[in-house]
């Protein structure tokens, strides 16, 4: 520290920004998460029931893949929820809470079941996640797609 | 609090602005999170609410963590008003 620096230094620091003072949020994140459970339980039902040991290796690295995206897309969508939006964005979407608990009751379902209906449920409730978090910005450029 | 304050502004506060009166809206305080007293922050008064709190805002809404999440705070945990800036030169000047 210079000398300068140690004369000009206030005494005492204040926090002026949010908790995670990064301010990046982007509902893509949950959304790819999304895409690899929809994907892992597409190969797992095409997998079938084989009983021998590359299968049963095969599923269950399946299976695995598929607990931590939906946990980690649980965990794209609480940050979302309870981090970006705020009262204000409620008042312009009030069925917000509803479209969240929904999509993190669909991410436990999946972690529950091998669904693929399940899955795409939850793909596409983050699609209206999207439009919700995308306009709240007002921003109309940003198509929701999927990498799959 | 972008864009009035930046990280790393010094700033000099007046720990005796309101010993006599209340925080006006408008004004930048210092305050005591309430969700953390120990952590000091920067935000605009936006307004008083009824007689007992009061409403601070963030002057970047979209990241701001204000009043809107912790509620209105208590008159006692505004510690005083930022009135000048003095780091870096280039913005050396009042506050508002």
């Amino acid at each position: 520290m210079s000398l300068l620096d140690r004369i000009l230094r206030p005494s005492r620091t204040a926090s002026a920004h949010c908790d995670g003072p990064c301010g990046v949020y982007d509902s893509a994140s949950a959304r790819i998460a999304a895409e690899a459970v929809l994907s892992m339980a597409k190969k797992l039902v095409d997998l079938g029931d084989g009983n021998d040991l590359a299968s049963e290796n095969t599923r269950s690295r399946f299976i695995a893949i598929k607990e931590e995206q939906a946990q980690l897309a649980k965990q794209e969508l609480l940050i979302l929820w309870t981090d970006y939006f705020k009262p204000p964005h409620l008042e312009a979407n009030p069925g917000l809470h509803d479209t969240f608990w929904n999509a993190a009751k669909l991410c436990s379902q999946n972690k529950v079941e091998v669904n693929v209906e399940a899955a795409q449920a939850l793909v596409d409730t983050i699609g209206e996640i999207h439009n919700i978090f995308w306009a709240s910005k007002s921003r109309d450029d940003v198509p929701f797609y999927t990498a799959g | 609090m972008a864009p009035t304050l930046a990280p790393g502004d010094y700033v000099v506060v007046d720990n005796r602005a309101y010993a006599r009166r209340s925080p006006p809206p408008g004004d930048i305080v210092l305050a005591c999170d309430p969700r953390e007293p120990s952590r000091v922050i920067a935000k605009r008064v936006a307004g008083p609410d009824g007689a007992d709190g009061v409403v601070l805002l963030g002057d970047n809404p979209d990241q701001s963590t204000d009043s809107r999440d912790f509620g209105t705070v208590r008159p006692t945990d505004i510690t005083g008003r930022v009135v000048w800036r003095y780091w870096p030169p280039a913005r050396f000047g009042p506050v508002r």
